[in-house]
């Protein structure tokens, strides 16, 4: 693939390990160590993919991540050092694609980018068919199989699970869950967590440790991609 | 402030007064039920003497002057024995409508009835006294005990003035204020209710004990140590009856004591934790050098060793370097989210940013978590419950299972099993997590919750001690407990996490 990416941390460190894995992958890189820099190069260079520091010295993460949405389809991952659950569910609520926790694994990242990527390349857009480990999710078709067999769901029940699996391998705040299941980004997370329950009784080997439909305490839920 | 600014119409020295309302004024009957008694007791000795019934007319007479006398105290009585006198001559005794006497025989009887009503009245009026005086004695000492028993349960300066509101209203003043004195100033307890400081400067200033001016006075409190203090009774009545100077010099006592005490038990406190404070830094100083520094050093060593000799390494030997550089900066890493939560702690939990929580969500995903970095380990569940909500903070609850589940691999055989099992209990949530290690030494068991405490057993082990003082502190956060069970026959170590739950299933 021949991505695009931006590297906007002002830590010279990450940027001075990453540039050469991802270009090893056969990505352009940039970098930037503050905001404005970053908005700059951003938009001069059309990036497609931005690994987004949020303790920037110069800017609000959120702010940044709507201005960096502005400059047309990009995805965003953001890398944080701080492990507050609110932050990070501010930034996904503000636009971005995913989160990275500070100190990553370098096979993590490279897996959340692919997975970033891949939504935003034009040929995923509509439709197609999602695979989450044993789960093939057909958005075309409203199918979906677990090893396979046809697994019959609630239309609600299909409602969340297409939601995440629109994002498979990225997190889904429990906003977006609640919009996409119940139209209110403010309905009742007890809704949310009932169906999920349910869910996972027909996806899991295990529900009470579920590998497929994973939870992300204090964000969301991830569809393992 | 200096005395000349005090008004002086307002001075009028030392008073002995301190105001109380005795019971003798509270109760005494009005007296009229005297009179109607009286009238009642006349009109029947008239009658019986009228149907010839003379020895029972004179009896009825001094049984109402005896209650009479009963009734309104000495003076009433004998008011009472007067009148009874005056119309049993006039009236009654014959001749009647005069006050004359013919003959011994009628002066004996006529004696002895005046004798008899004065004698009762006397004796009833000082026993209704003695009785009213022992109640209000009774009364007095009761007040005074209440009083000191507050005072003695008294902690803090700030708890006394509510302590002492109700005796010193009970007594006239509208109410009171309190300063203490340390190191040669007057400080209000209540800084809103510190309208009397001039006052009480001025009374300390005089070097006198007791002062009042413009309705209001004040007091020295001392103790054998000296001036600890200063009451001041705001609108204080001059014109109470005096003559309970006693009340007011034991009060004043007591809550010289309270006070000097209550101030001594603050310097203590805040002694303790200025040491408790060093204390913590000194072990969180030497808890980051120790535990910071050996992996880092390990990180070091490894990636040195890499550059340097790399190239001479055999490939399994490189492999290794490049594995203890990973495993260490995981060390790291989980050692800077405790010391994060450890600074959560000290700083207060917000506990309004709790949300309700499926606890066992959370706790599968610390499982996977675990499970992840225990190469392999067998973790077992044993779930009594489908679901249950708690209100906490989802990622600090994952801490919370992630740390005791941590602690139960690290501190037992990589070939023994884990379990983790969850039960309701009295509405509670109950996870338990199990190992079948060495279990914890008795002497230990109480202690191993304490920040950067390492049991004797697992000394020679990594760790930093902050694990499961950290589950412990964010337990509490969220309204549970944590603790060591029961050992039971089987080896090992049980900890239980107990947390209220909204609803279980």
């Amino acid at each position: 693939m021949s991505s695009r990416i931006l590297i906007l941390d002002d830590e010279p460190a990450i940027a001075r390990v990453l540039r050469p894995v991802l270009e090893a992958t056969g990505s352009t890189v940039f970098t930037a160590a503050n905001a404005q820099e970053g908005l700059r190069a951003a938009r001069d260079n059309a990036v497609n993919l931005v690994l987004l520091d949020l303790g920037l010295p110069d800017a609000d993460g959120k702010e940044l991540i709507s201005s960096l949405r502005g400059f047309g389809e990009m995805a965003i991952i953001v890398i944080s050092a701080r492990h507050q659950g609110t932050e990070k569910v501010a930034a996904l609520d503000a636009g971005a694609d995913d989160y990275v926790d500070k100190p990553f694994d370098i096979e993590e990242l490279m897996a959340r980018i692919r997975v970033a990527e891949r939504r935003v390349a034009p040929e995923a857009r509509r439709g197609g068919l999602v695979r989450a480990g044993e789960l093939t999710v057909d958005l075309a078709a409203r199918e979906v199989r677990l090893m396979g067999e046809e697994i019959k769901l609630s239309p609600k029940e299909y409602d969340l699970l297409r939601a995440l699996a629109e994002h498979c391998g990225q997190v889904v705040t429990h906003r977006r869950l609640l919009l996409a299941g119940w139209g209110d980004p403010a309905a009742d997370p007890q809704y949310l967590r009932s169906y999920v329950a349910l869910l996972r009784q027909k996806l899991e080997e295990d529900p009470a440790e579920p590998r497929i439909l994973v939870t992300e305490p204090g964000v969301g839920y991830r569809l393992a991609g | 402030m200096p005395a000349e600014q005090v008004p002086a119409a307002g001075l009028r020295g030392e008073r002995e007064t301190w105001g109380f309302r005795t019971l003798e004024e509270q109760r005494a009957p009005a007296a009229w039920i005297g009179i109607a008694i009286f009238i009642l007791v006349t009109a029947t000795a008239v009658f019986s003497q009228q149907i010839g019934r003379p020895i029972t007319a004179a009896i009825v007479y001094l049984l109402g002057v005896t209650i009479v006398g009963g009734l309104h105290g000495m003076r009433g009585g004998l008011a009472a024995a007067l009148a009874a006198s005056l119309i049993y001559n006039f009236f009654i005794s014959d001749p009647v409508f005069r006050f004359s006497l013919t003959s011994a025989e009628e002066l004996v009887p006529l004696l002895a009835f005046n004798l008899s009503a004065a004698a009762s009245a006397a004796l009833a009026g000082r026993l209704r006294e003695r009785a009213v005086a022992a109640e209000t004695a009774n009364r007095r000492v009761n007040a005074l005990l209440d009083v000191s028993r507050g005072l003695q349960a008294a902690a803090q300066v700030e708890q006394i003035p509510a302590v002492i509101h109700g005796f010193v209203t009970a007594r006239g003043s509208r109410s009171s204020e309190l300063y203490h004195y340390t190191n040669g100033e007057l400080v209000p307890i209540d800084a809103d209710r510190a309208t009397g400081l001039a006052l009480a400067e001025t009374l300390l200033a005089r070097g006198t004990v007791d002062l009042e001016m413009a309705g209001n006075r004040a007091m020295l409190l001392s103790t054998g140590a000296g001036a600890v203090g200063v009451l001041i009774l705001i609108g204080f009545a001059p014109d109470m009856r005096s003559g309970q100077q006693q009340d007011l010099a034991a009060f004043l006592n007591l809550l010289g004591i309270a006070l000097e005490r209550c101030l001594l038990l603050e310097r203590l406190s805040e002694a303790e934790l200025v040491r408790r404070s060093e204390m913590f830094k000194t072990t969180l100083l030497s808890s980051v050098s120790h535990d910071m520094r050996t992996p880092l050093g390990a990180i070091s060593a490894s990636a040195s060793s890499l550059r340097r000799y790399g190239d001479a390494l055999a490939g399994d030997v490189r492999a290794d370097l490049i594995a203890t550089i990973e495993e260490q900066c995981g060390r790291l890493n989980r050692y800077t989210a405790n010391l994060l939560g450890l600074v959560r702690l000290q700083s207060g939990v917000d506990a309004a940013a709790f949300t309700e929580c499926e606890a066992l969500e959370v706790l599968g995903a610390a499982i996977s978590r675990a499970r992840a970095t225990a190469g392999g380990r067998e973790i077992a569940k044993h779930y009594a419950l489908a679901g249950a909500i708690v209100r906490a903070d989802p990622v600090m609850l994952e801490q919370v299972f992630y740390n005791v589940l941590e602690n139960a691999i690290r501190y037992s055989p990589a070939d023994t099993p884990i379990e983790v099992s969850t039960s309701a209990s009295d509405g509670q949530l109950r996870v338990a997590v199990s190992d079948r290690g060495p279990g914890i030494a008795a002497g230990d068991s109480a202690r191993i919750f304490e920040r950067f405490y390492r049991s004797s057993t697992v000394a020679h082990q990594e760790g930093s001690g902050l694990g499961l003082s950290i589950a412990k502190g964010f337990t509490e956060a969220f309204g549970g407990t944590i603790r060591l069970a029961e050992p039971g026959d089987a080896p090992g170590t049980t900890v239980e996490i107990i947390l209220p739950a909204e609803r279980m299933e």
